[in-house]
């Protein structure tokens, strides 16, 4: 007779002897269940009940207390074993404790690096119904800039959409010139680029925070101006900017009507906000982003299907049909232009890097497991389980992986200062107050642990008792195959590695030395304003005065980053179903000649030509696009302007190498002149400061109204690649850090096997083996391996590495030479720690090695 | 040597008296009938407990038994050093009653 089956009295007792260590409490749990049945027949079940629960309340403390001292015993052995076994191999605890910390600090740095990038733009309140307008080609290129009158009609159209703004970047079209009064002394003033003009509702869509003013008013007055704090203090220094006035180009007015704070991790990186006049309601030319708010409730899918059309819809032109409108989300749009192949990458190298660590760990413990099975067998006799022995080699890696811990957070704060220069952030990294944070440490120590530890338990734990303990000297070694591929792994992951390295490396420095076709040496650029505009021929020729100025022009922007494009070009010819999308140069006279472009048939624009003004030169790439055999004297309209083409200019790269040159088309028809923003001045390597000083003076005479900032366009040049070389300097940083765990690996395989063949080697010496045969022997292993990883590895690398040279239009091709080279220094980089053991055995005196033991 | 504690000497006697069957639930029961107080079972271990930790009984572990789900019976049975024990209380008390007067004569004293 036993209790009810399924009465709670039942399951307490079942708990109960799950808690009660089995065979401790066996008889304890015996009497009660007795008591039990008997005082439930003497004295009624009632009674019985009671008296059995107030048993098991009493009696629960003392079976858990017990449990756990007995099982705590256990465990406080495990500690002192593992604290044993990292004494008796420090070399091989050491290798261990380095690698992980050193692998760990590395996870820890990208994963902070990661974090903040997917962190872009998730601190708006609406983050998740924020919406960008995209326009997506027919070839699916995806174009952030959208027609003017996009968004406006939208919203009229559409219920869904609850605020729209559109971005106009004023900056990037005129020159833009603030000056500030209300100091005492003299004004204050800057030419700016990041100046934009947005749509009221542009602050209850985003929310960034405020300093001084509200979201509500600030855009309110047609004059308003929002600025940052950054230029709150440089224009204003420590005076309260709110009410005080800013000069546009000495004409507008605008009053700081609010002070914002944008947070580094926003795309959106704005100095000046000021609110966008109604007329560009109808414009379904120009383009720029724009930014819609849904309601929480819509639908995305129905609104985008709804709006896919509307282009063909509304836009006036005929091509818009092949143009499909869609919405990109918000928090999506920092990492789907450009960022997500870099975030990608430095996910898999912090993988990468926690991986190789965690197979040293493996291959050393499972080297090293012969030393220990006969604890495993001692254990095994005095009745461990399997699952215990398990759960104690499990329990050792995670002991190594949290100490490890430790040590990589050192690391990782030594580290961090010298990742935020590199990548130009402000990462932190605070232990304390961050529940996240030591979840997520937990979780690395937990899942390194069982990662590194996993196999080598299993492994260990398989030990049979009886030949482990018959007989000590006799220990087989058993080839482990599993050994074999994780080096082998380790080292293709090196290869992979050093190879993308060096192609990384390549590719930059072959962007950075590839002739661009046009000449930026010795161009000075100096922002124009009103005044030099209005007297622009005037300005050119007293500068010119100097014979150390060679040339003077102007343009829009720099001529190796000029990314406008248009579709407003008609020629003779032309498909009527074509929409073109060209890029176009609005530029001066000897445009061309300031910066040694190559006309290579016709001629360059000419000032005695009265005409010219209303002529185009194209480059290369747009008479193909045009299928013009000659076009010289071919009719082209650019904005409505008719004009024949004069010229066509040699191929130079008017955008990064990221991308292809396009077709290109230059006007300087004076009807565009607003559009200038700089004068470009070419001058001789001689005499630069005088000539420098020169350029000052004639400027400020012109226009004393304004700042002078001249910079040289050399230096521009080198900004457009400095992102990339940034990360290239990180990429390479992270892949030394992989190559030297997986070298602090094979440091420990090679040491522990030139130990385990101490007394073969001392053997052989005796029988007169030569020190090189030796080393030949000892290595031959090694050597074999490395080539399997070397063969690996080259067919995946140049497979990766293919596809990221897609990336850039313009690219290295894959030296077979860079593998080669990233397999001989593989080997190298293995050659020196096992060449090292080797050659320490075998130069070893044989008396020593026979005596070991 | 530290004398026995009157739960020990308890113990210890019921053990003995219970001879071939004493194990918990029978040590429990004449010790709940001979003091009248509750003992709750890991009252009773703990006592037991100690006693074996300091040789005083030594434990048989008995067959299985279905009417106590399937758990076996742990025996106690006396030790030489635990008669020892008990007499060494037993003496003290002799000693320390002699020349006065038995325990009813106080109660009539004071009422």
């Amino acid at each position: 007779m036993t209790a009810k089956k399924f009465s709670p009295i039942y399951f307490a007792l079942k708990m109960l002897k799950t808690i009660a260590s089995a065979e401790d409490y066996d008889f304890a749990i015996g009497d009660l269940e007795e008591t039990y049945l008997y005082m439930a027949e003497t004295e009624g079940a009632k009674k019985a009940d009671r008296w059995f629960w107030r048993e098991v309340l009493k009696s629960l403390p003392g079976f858990v207390k017990n449990g756990l001292y007995r099982r705590t015993a256990m465990i406080r052995n495990y500690f002192k074993i593992a604290f044993r076994n990292i004494i008796r191999n420090k070399v091989f605890a050491l290798i261990n404790i380095v690698g992980l910390a050193v692998g760990m600090a590395c996870f820890i740095l990208i994963t902070l690096w990661i974090r903040d990038e997917l962190s872009y733009d998730k601190f708006h309140v609406n983050k998740d119904n924020l919406y960008m307008l995209t326009i997506i080609h027919s070839n699916d290129v995806v174009d952030p800039n959208v027609p003017y009158a996009l968004a406006p009609r939208l919203a009229d159209e559409f219920p869904e959409f609850v605020h729209h703004t559109r971005i106009y970047r004023l900056g990037n079209l005129r020159s833009c010139m603030f000056k500030s009064e209300s100091g005492d002394g003299a004004p204050v003033m800057f030419y700016e680029d990041s100046i934009h003009l947005v749509d009221p509702s542009f602050f209850s869509m985003f929310s960034f925070p405020f300093i001084s003013g509200d979201s509500e008013s600030a855009l309110q007055n047609p004059n308003s101006l929002v600025i940052t704090d950054e230029m709150a203090t440089k224009y204003f220094g420590n005076e309260n900017p709110m009410g005080k006035v800013l000069t546009l180009n000495n004409r507008d007015d605008l009053v700081v009507s609010g002070v914002i704070r944008i947070p580094p991790n926003s795309h959106l990186q704005l100095d000046f906000i000021a609110p966008l006049p109604d007329r560009l309601t109808n414009d379904w030319n120009w383009r720029d982003p724009s930014y819609v708010l849904l309601d929480a409730n819509a639908s995305v899918a129905e609104v985008k299907e709804k709006i896919a059309g509307a282009l063909s819809k509304h836009s006036p032109y005929p091509f818009a049909d092949t143009l499909k409108v869609d919405l990109l989300p918000f928090t999506k749009v920092y990492l789907d232009f450009g960022r997500r192949t870099y975030v990608t990458i430095f996910s898999l190298i912090a993988g990468f890097i926690l991986l190789i660590a965690c197979i040293n760990y493996m291959n050393l413990a499972t080297a090293c497991s012969a030393n220990r099975s006969r604890e495993v067998g001692l254990r095994k006799v005095m009745g461990a389980k399997r699952l215990e022995l398990i759960q104690q080699f499990l329990g050792e890696s995670i002991l190594m992986s949290a100490l490890s811990l430790g040590i990589s957070l050192i690391l990782v704060r030594m580290g961090l200062p010298l990742l935020n220069s590199l990548t130009s952030k402000q990462l932190t990294f605070y232990l304390l107050g961050s529940h996240a944070m030591y979840l997520y440490l937990f979780a690395l120590v937990l899942i390194v642990g069982l990662a590194a530890g996993a196999y080598p338990a299993f492994i260990l734990s398989a030990n049979k008792p009886a030949d482990t303990l018959k007989s000590s000297l006799l220990f087989k070694s058993k080839k482990s195959s599993f050994r074999v591929v994780t080096v082998v792994g380790q080292f293709v992951i090196s290869i992979l590695l050093i190879a993308c390295t060096a192609v990384v490396f390549r590719q930059l420095s072959y962007v950075q030395n590839r002739p661009l076709g046009l000449d930026t040496s010795y161009v000075i650029k100096v922002p124009i304003n009103s005044i030099l505009l209005g007297s622009l021929g005037s300005y050119e020729d007293m500068l010119r005065q100097n014979p150390n100025i060679l040339n003077v022009t102007a343009g829009q922007s720099v001529p190796f980053n000029e990314d406008y494009k248009t579709s407003g070009v008609e020629w003779d010819g032309k498909d009527p179903q074509l929409s073109p999308n060209m890029r176009y140069s609005i530029a001066y006279f000897d445009y061309i000649e300031t910066f040694g472009m190559e006309v290579v048939q016709g001629r360059s624009f000419h000032r005695e030509s009265a005409a010219d003004v209303n002529n185009f030169l194209i480059n290369e790439e747009a008479a193909k696009y045009m299928g013009m055999e000659d076009p010289i004297g071919k009719r082209l309209e650019f904005w409505g302007v008719e004009g024949s083409i004069i010229g066509v200019v040699k191929n130079y790269h008017h955008v990064s190498l990221h991308r292809e040159i396009m077709p290109h088309v230059f006007s300087i028809n004076p009807r565009n002149y607003r559009s200038l923003r700089f004068i470009f001045i070419k001058i001789a390597a001689a005499n630069i400061p005088e000539t420098l000083k020169y350029i000052r003076e004639t400027t400020t005479t012109f226009a004393p109204s304004y700042p002078y900032e001249y910079s040289f366009l050399d230096q521009g040049v080198e900004d457009l690649y400095q992102a990339e070389q940034k990360l290239g300097k990180i990429f390479s940083a992270f892949a030394f850090l992989a190559v030297f765990i997986s070298c602090l690996g094979i440091f420990g395989l090679a040491s522990f096997t030139a130990e385990k063949r101490t007394k073969e080697i001392g053997i052989r010496k005796v029988l007169g083996a030569s020190v090189s045969h030796i080393v030949m022997l000892l290595s031959k292993e090694f050597s074999k391996w490395i080539l399997i990883a070397n063969v690996i590895a080259w067919p995946i690398g140049w497979y990766a590495m293919h596809e990221w040279l897609e990336n850039f239009a313009y690219r290295t091709g894959l030296d077979p030479l860079l593998f080669v080279f990233a397999g001989l220094l593989s080997f190298a980089i293995a050659a020196l720690p096992v060449g090292y053991h080797a050659i320490k055995t075998a130069v070893a005196d044989p008396i020593d090695s026979l005596r070991y033991e | 040597m530290k004398f026995l504690s009157r739960q020990e000497e308890l113990m210890l006697l019921s053990i003995w008296k219970l001879d071939d069957n004493a194990y918990g639930v029978t040590i429990r029961k004449n010790v709940t009938d001979l003091t009248g107080k509750y003992w709750s079972i890991g009252a009773v271990y703990d006592v037991l407990d100690r006693l074996t930790r300091k040789g005083l009984v030594s434990t048989v572990t008995g067959d299985p038994v279905k009417a106590r789900g399937g758990k076996s019976k742990r025996f106690y049975r006396i030790t030489k050093s635990g008669f020892k024990a008990l007499k060494e209380v037993r003496s003290l008390q002799q000693k320390a009653w002699v020349d006065l007067p038995g325990p009813e004569l106080e109660k009539k004293s004071t009422s």
